[in-house]
């Protein structure tokens, strides 16, 4: 959803409105979690609803446009993934991952065709490349607002989503897959 | 170094416009198979497992919406958080302020006297009933002036005395004193305004004040008096300043010479003679009166009306030390006051077993009393005393 449509939303959010709210979430809540699939794995859903339970407590104090939402709302998606992440490193009681059963050839042609395939693809990136491509391909943000995200130079994003790219490009099953 | 400024100058700003203005990178979308399709994949619009918690979430804002509407319409926690403290603090303050009035017996005698009702066994006295003497000292020292026995008079109790007679000089300074302490009027009678005698047997007039003496004290640098006019100290035979009372049924009379039995301060009567007066046993005291009061009582020594039976050792006599405990008791009822409440309180004390040492025990408990409290409660009235 283009920028000119969510400022009303926004807008009316920060004035309490539930609608205005639920059109921000359905606009920006897709891209929130695919970002902490790369980000925090198999935790993106508590870290995606951890996000929103921040935006909601501060959106009253929050100003600025639907640009820097997007990186404000990014960069609590970003601290809440990784507080998940240590969160769950500390608890962790599980023995092992209980392994699940072969997948068969047509839900593996079809994982291959969704976004879920795509994402698994940039997860397997380094961490610094993944963040990169997702903030800055996949999500859309500017340089300065993705080097803010990540706590990095513009130059360092900017390389860093170059080397993601070609990775991903050079990638065997990307190459076979083309025309998915 | 000009040149060197310039040239970091020149790449600062080479670094800023890059920044602004990226160039491109190097998006392998159109020139790499099969990575415009993953990345469309990764862009495609949210599917409804995604949005399954829409109704959640806007529930949890709508929710939070209205706690903080809520909490706006509340007392900040700021002027909460300062509010408590200090309401606490001036709270603590007042009521630290008026437990240490009433322990000093400080209130307002009504809620001095409610508040030595309640907490009496923590130490809260009872109220003041009235205010001391202010010629008690000047008295003491026209005693002291006079030559009584056992009183001196220091060099600046005689300056201060000078300067409290004036120009009228001591002698009549003092004489004046004793007059004016005798002839006070009492409170119970305000609308005459007359002077309150005290009560004498049938028969009896009430006697004037002896004619002060004379003479007085030699004070380190003064010019002592002749020896012959000063008063002669006190014995048995001839009571000091010709005060003795005359006994009952004999008005005028000079009291009778010789250890004649009195109820001193112990009450104990000695030498026993005449007809005795049924009378309950005094108590026999040795601080009957405390030591303020002793002091002061020696100090009086005016004709007190003892001359009823009721206060008298049986034989229409009594010592010195009974009229001056006496005429001590009676200027105070003069002078408007209280004896205090007839209970536990020290002052109380004091001064019940002092009005008890000279009028008695019968006469005491038979005075009615102004207080609507219960019995131990009661104070001595200025009318019940007066009326003695």
């Amino acid at each position: 959803m283009p920028d000119d449509e969510l400022t009303p939303a926004l807008h009316a959010a920060q004035n309490g409105d539930a609608a205005g709210f639920a059109t921000l979430w359905r606009a920006l809540h897709p891209a929130v979690l695919r970002y902490l699939r790369v980000v925090a794995g198999d935790h993106a859903e508590d870290a995606a609803s951890e996000t929103w339970l921040h935006v909601i407590r501060d959106l009253d104090r929050f100003h600025g446009d639907t640009t820097a939402f997007r990186g404000w709302l990014f960069r609590i998606a970003r601290h809440r993934g990784l507080d998940e992440i240590r969160r769950q490193s500390r608890t962790r009681e599980s023995p092992a991952s209980i392994p699940s059963a072969a997948p068969d050839a047509a839900s593996q042609a079809a994982d291959h065709a969704s976004t879920g395939w795509a994402l698994a693809m940039i997860a397997a990136l380094p961490p610094d490349q993944a963040e990169a491509v997702m903030l800055r391909t996949v999500i859309g943000l500017d340089v300065a607002t993705t080097a803010q995200i990540l706590g990095k130079k513009p130059g360092a994003v900017r390389i860093a989503t170059m080397r993601g790219l070609r990775r991903l490009a050079t990638n065997p099953q990307i190459r076979t897959r083309q025309g998915v | 170094m000009r040149a060197l400024h310039a040239l970091l100058r020149v790449l600062r700003l080479r670094v800023l416009r890059r920044d602004r203005h990226p160039r491109p990178e190097p998006d392998a979308s159109t020139d790499r198979p099969g990575l415009a399709d993953l990345l469309e994949a990764a862009r495609a619009p949210g599917t409804p497992d995604e949005l399954a918690g829409e109704k959640e979430v806007v529930a949890a804002f709508v929710a939070h919406r209205r706690r903080a509407a809520r909490a706006q319409r509340r007392t900040p926690a700021r002027i909460r958080a300062a509010l408590v403290p200090a309401t606490t603090g001036l709270a603590l303050l007042i009521l630290t302020g008026t437990a240490v009035a009433a322990r000093t017996g400080n209130l307002p005698q009504e809620a001095q006297q409610h508040a030595h009702r309640l907490f009496s066994a923590l130490g809260v006295p009872a109220p003041r009933t009235g205010t001391p003497t202010p010629d008690i000292t000047n008295l003491t020292w026209c005693e002291a002036w006079h030559g009584v026995p056992g009183r001196t008079l220091s060099q600046d109790d005689h300056r201060r005395l000078a300067a409290a007679a004036g120009p009228q000089g001591i002698d009549r300074y003092c004489v004046d004193l004793r007059r004016t302490a005798s002839h006070k009027p009492s409170p119970a009678n305000p609308a005459t305004g007359s002077p309150r005698k005290p009560a004498s047997p049938a028969g009896v007039p009430p006697r004037s004040l002896p004619p002060p003496p004379s003479s007085k004290l030699p004070l380190p640098g003064s010019k002592p008096s002749p020896p012959s006019s000063r008063p002669s100290p006190p014995s048995s035979a001839a009571p000091p300043h010709g005060q003795a009372l005359p006994p009952p049924g004999s008005a005028g009379s000079p009291p009778a010479p010789g250890p004649a039995g009195h109820i001193g301060w112990s009450g104990t009567p000695s030498g026993a003679q005449g007809p005795p007066i049924d009378r309950p046993r005094v108590r026999p005291n040795a601080g009957s009166c405390t030591e303020r009061h002793a002091q002061m009582l020696q100090t009086v020594t005016i004709e007190l009306p003892l001359s009823r039976p009721e206060n008298t050792d049986g034989h229409g006599k009594s010592t010195p030390e009974d009229r001056a405990c006496a005429r001590l008791l009676l200027s105070r009822v003069r002078g408007g006051h209280h004896f205090g409440p007839t209970n536990s309180s020290r002052r109380a004390t004091a001064s019940r077993r002092a009005t008890d040492s000279v009028f008695g025990r019968a006469i005491f408990h038979a005075i009615c009393s102004w207080s609507r409290d219960r019995a131990h409660n009661r104070m001595m009235s200025v009318d019940s005393l007066t009326k003695l």
